[in-house]
């Protein structure tokens, strides 16, 4: 299915836009505004137990369509956990139980039909710590690509370049492709892996606190590379970095002890939030 | 602002600094030097096979009776005997050439004498008359009042009963076994005359005589009794034609071979047999030795040249060692060069200033003693180990009575004149196969079993697992060892076409299995994640029962009823009880748990966060295994699999115990070899110290040191390539 989309893709423009409708939803938008076109993820009545812990209660939110939501809150409040469940990567954890569903573009994705390994090509993740695999960076980036199947070597390189190209790493590698990536500089190698997860062209991309072990410097680069993005794919990222949400983000959904406390524009998140919980915790009140 | 003192380290703190650094720095040094010693030992004990050979006149002696026929010596050189043609034997000091002690044998003079063969103490003398009377010579070490004396004593044998040769006999020579007594006079007419005395004892007189002659070419001939007695060597001195004469028993001779040691027709100029006289050593005019030895063919035993040595100058004379192949030759400008058939090396020459008329090694080859009428030389010589060279370690050489340059590991035998063959090819050939096929036994198990121990287990199984396959580690290898020869062995050859079939059926019937099992309801198998392996358990039992249960059916459906004899008769392949496959399967168990634990930490050190980025990429559990686990764990599985095959080369009880010890060359997967490690312990315990064969064990230690030193280095340079490729493992 992706393999069909990405060739058509590739044949009819220079680097492909994810083919997707545009959203037209102003970012001002409140989330009870949007249309259904709009949204590309929905979750309800979510519920995640580790064991006997809850660690999710009852989350009902809607993620919008090429738009950047920031997930925050405390520590352990469950954040990270929600961000795993939109590619099922919490299957990896035993004792775990999920209720409720998650519905991408419409889809179910606990639906035992699915597929996980096509989940997960169409709901790309970022880690915390960069986790570049012991390869060349060329051979990073392709990875993905290679497993879909065989595909011929220029398409592999164009891919490649579009994908290091579109996370601003392609000026200082582009030399140096066949280099193994572990010796790039924490900050690349984050960038690289985030090449790496677009590259395979995902709709969705989760980034699991991005830019928590990297250098200032490095930390805007990221969230720059996260507002381009953001034209192209639906992004969700956690974070504990307040000024960071505020920055990057569209949408601010606040948890708070496996609920949703709040969820609304960033803007009104962080200026004029309707609960209390959510005031301290911007305010700095605890976290 | 406070001002305040960093508190300063305390004395009892630095003291234990001091004595921990001290302590494990002591510790590391310790185990260097433990190994460097190790190593100064095998070359301190190897060492001497290479020193080179040393000759050097000792003594020189004059106005010596002029009719000396024979010079003999015992052990350690205290005394040389000269037996004279007047009837005389004299025991003379070696360092003096005084007459310690001399005894009349015979009043009547003798005409020649000779050692009988393969005797090193009993001689044959022929008298003017041509009576034959033997006569043995001992040297006695007693101890009187604690002062050491050396008694030499010349005893009658045979109670001093003679034989009357023909009175036209002009050469003879004789052969004891202990049974028989053989002698052969050749006559003028070129007739040779073959007695035998059966039975005949050293205290009974010499009676009954079985004799028989057959008729011989004229001509300057010699003859001599070969191997055993069982041949005749009857050739003519000046031609060099010579007779091969087969004698079963000398009532029945037989010629086996007519032909010449004349090379381009011209005549030997010396002949002389090797210890044992499976050879014939021919000297030519052209400096050239010709080694002619006893060659199986169609025609039975047959001398063939195998080997030609070139000194220089025309040969005058030959003389042999007493107790190895090696010789001594003169030229005609009366140098002595000193050689060696098996290792076919010249060692060393000297001038003797005069072509002796005599040449006798002391029986140990440590001395030379040459008289030319009047005047005795004594030599020392100094040539511990003459038969190793390069070419006889690792080459192949042609050996007495083989056919054909072999390489052969034959270190002793029940005979003294036997020619010991020292190559370690099939040594090291038989190290390579055992570890080979233990390598292909093992790795597939063990790194199958760690991926699917380190990916696939559920944590409760593995908490059994991987400590249960290590204790196997721990098992004695003895008891594989015995286990694999006695009762792992005649299963498995009882068995040959189900143990081969499993090969086939084992996995395939596992695939089976395996794909029959991922159809059962997902409750059923959510439940047993995690288990399955231990499901396979009963499956493979099974499998194994009912492959061994059905071994005569499918020995007849595929090897015509039975599989040794269909490989031996369609594929040549000979079946020993004890072989690779044996040794495979023993051995392989053996290396498992070191390959398994290694290989197995190795993936399960996989950081988690390569793992899911590879998953959260779309791969699955398989493609995430292949392409990122395990490429990122391959320093580790390969340093594994190094490990295991250092303790494959190296094991001992197993390849001692179950492989037969057989010395061969041969990859065949059902024939049994010899491994260095076996070898050494095998041998070490009977070889004679400081002996070449004692420093050649020590060799081989070596080169097993050396063969595991090597494939350590290379694991570890491949080892860090691959990390500082592949990550920090």
């Amino acid at each position: 299915m992706i393999d069909e989309r990405s060739e058509v893709a590739y044949e009819s423009s220079p680097m492909p836009d994810v083919p997707t409708p545009t959203s037209s939803i102003e970012e001002t938008t409140s989330p009870s505004a949007w249309r259904d076109e709009d949204i590309c993820l929905t979750v309800s009545d979510l519920c995640l137990h580790y064991g006997d812990n809850e660690a999710l209660t009852n989350i009902s939110m809607q993620v919008a369509r090429q738009r950047v939501t920031a997930l925050i809150g405390p520590s352990g409040c469950g954040k990270s956990t929600l961000l795993r469940c939109f590619n099922r990567m919490n299957d990896l954890i035993d004792d775990v139980r999920i209720t409720g569903k998650i519905e991408l573009n419409g889809m179910e994705i606990h639906d035992t039909a699915v597929d996980i390994a096509q989940l997960r090509r169409r709901v790309g993740m970022v880690f915390q710590r960069p986790n570049p695999f012991p390869k060349s960076i060329y051979e990073n980036v392709a990875y993905g690509l290679r497993l879909q199947g065989s595909m011929p070597k220029s398409e592999v390189d164009d891919r490649v370049e579009w994908a290091l190209k579109n996370s601003a790493l392609w000026e200082e590698v582009s030399g140096r492709l066949n280099e193994s990536a572990l010796d790039m500089s924490g900050g690349q190698q984050q960038r690289l892996v985030i090449a790496r997860a677009i590259a395979i062209q995902p709709d969705v991309l989760l980034l699991d606190e991005p830019a928590s072990a990297l250098d200032p410097i490095s930390t805007l680069k990221i969230e720059e590379l996260v507002h381009q993005l953001k034209q192209d794919y639906t992004i969700l990222i956690v974070t504990h970095n307040m000024q960071q949400a505020a920055r990057v983000s569209d949408y601010t959904g606040f948890l708070y002890l496996g609920k949703l406390v709040e969820y609304d524009t960033t803007n009104i998140i962080f200026t004029n939030p309707t609960e209390k919980q959510t005031e301290d915790y911007i305010t700095g009140r605890y976290g | 602002m406070a001002s305040y003192d960093l508190p300063k380290i305390s004395n009892r703190r630095r003291l234990i600094n001091v004595i921990t650094a001290r302590v494990i720095g002591a510790g590391g040094v310790a185990v260097i030097a433990a190994i460097v010693l190790i190593m100064g030992y095998l070359i301190w004990v190897i060492l001497p096979i290479f020193a080179p050979t040393s000759i050097e006149l000792l003594d020189e002696f004059d106005q010596l009776p002029e009719d000396v026929l024979a010079i003999g010596s015992d052990d350690s050189f205290e005394t040389v005997t000269l037996l004279r043609s007047n009837g005389q034997v004299e025991f003379r000091d070696p360092k003096t050439f005084e007459i310690a002690n001399q005894a009349q044998v015979s009043s009547t003079p003798w005409r020649d004498v000779s050692l009988v063969f393969p005797t090193t103490d009993t001689y044959a003398v022929r008298d003017v008359e041509d009576e034959v009377r033997f006569f043995r010579v001992s040297h006695q070490v007693r101890y009187i009042d604690d002062q050491r004396e050396l008694e030499q004593r010349v005893e009658p044998v045979f109670l001093g009963t003679s034989y009357q040769l023909p009175q036209d006999t002009t050469n003879f020579d004789t052969y004891r076994s202990d049974e028989d007594l053989r002698i052969v006079a050749r006559r003028s007419d070129g007739s040779l005359l073959l007695v035998e005395f059966e039975e005949a004892d050293d205290d009974f007189e010499l009676e009954f005589p079985d004799e028989n002659t057959i008729k011989g070419p004229t001509g300057h001939f010699r003859t001599l009794f070969g191997p055993r007695g069982r041949f005749l060597y009857n050739f003519n001195v000046e031609t060099g034609e010579y007779q091969l004469i087969l004698v079963p028993s000398v009532l029945r001779p037989r010629v086996v071979q007519t032909a010449s040691f004349a090379i381009d027709g011209s005549a030997p100029t010396a002949i002389e047999p090797l210890l044992g006289r499976h050879s014939i050593l021919v000297g030519h005019e052209s400096g050239e030795v010709h080694q002619w030895t006893l060659s199986p063919s169609e025609q039975g035993s047959i001398l063939k040249t195998i080997r030609v040595m070139s000194f220089g100058a025309s040969i005058a004379i030959l003389a042999s060692e007493q107790r190895r192949k090696g010789f001594v030759a003169v030229d005609a400008q009366h140098n002595a060069h000193l050689a060696y058939t098996t290792s076919d090396r010249m060692l060393v020459s000297i001038d003797l200033g005069a072509i002796p008329k005599v040449l006798a090694f002391t029986p140990r080859a440590d001395r030379l003693v040459t008289y030319s009428g009047a005047q005795i030389r004594t030599y020392a010589i100094e040539n511990e180990h003459p038969e190793i060279s390069w070419g006889s370690l690792w080459g192949k050489v042609w050996y007495e009575g083989y056919e054909e340059p072999v390489f052969s590991w034959q270190s002793s035998s029940a005979d003294t004149d036997f020619e010991p063959k020292f190559s370690l090819t099939p040594l090291l050939f038989g190290t390579l196969k055992a570890a080979f096929y233990a390598m292909i036994f093992a790795i597939p198990i063990a790194v199958a079993g760690a991926v699917y121990t380190a990916n696939f287990m559920s944590p409760g199984m593995r908490a059994w697992v991987k400590p249960g396959i290590e204790i196997m580690a721990a098992l004695p290898t003895v008891i594989l060892g015995f286990l694999a020869g006695l009762w792992l062995a005649p299963i498995v050859e009882d068995h040959l076409t189900s143990v081969l079939l499993c090969v086939i059926v084992l996995p395939l019937g596992m695939l089976l299995f395996a794909t029959l099992w991922s159809r059962m309801p997902s409750k059923i198998l959510s439940a047993c994640d995690g288990w399955s392996a231990a499901i396979a358990i009963p499956v493979l039992v099974f499998l194994i029962w009912l492959t061994l249960e059905f071994d005569q059916p499918l020995a007849n459906l595929f090897f015509n009823g039975d599989a040794k004899s269909w490989m031996y008769e369609k594929l040549g392949l000979e079946y020993d009880q004890r072989n690779a496959l044996i040794i495979g399967i023993a051995m392989g168990l053996a290396v498992i748990p070191t390959i398994f634990s290694i290989a197995e930490d190795a993936i399960y050190g996989v950081p988690q966060h390569l793992v899911h980025g590879s998953l959260a990429l779309g791969a699955t559990r398989w493609q995430t295994l292949v392409r990122v686990v395990l490429l990122t764990a391959s320093p580790g599985i390969f340093s594994a699999i190094m490990i295991g095959f250092g303790r494959a080369v190296g094991e001992t009880m197993i390849v001692l115990m179950a492989t037969g010890n057989t010395p061969i060359m041969d990859l065949n997967l059902f024939q049994g070899m010899r491994t260095f490690a076996a070898n050494i312990a095998v041998e070490m315990p009977e070889s004679e110290a400081n002996s070449t064969h004692f420093r050649i064990l020590f060799l081989m230690a070596l080169v097993l040191f050396l063969i595991t030193f090597m494939f350590n280095t290379v694991a570890e340079i491949v080892r860090n390539r691959l990390r500082t490729r592949y990550g920090n493992l």
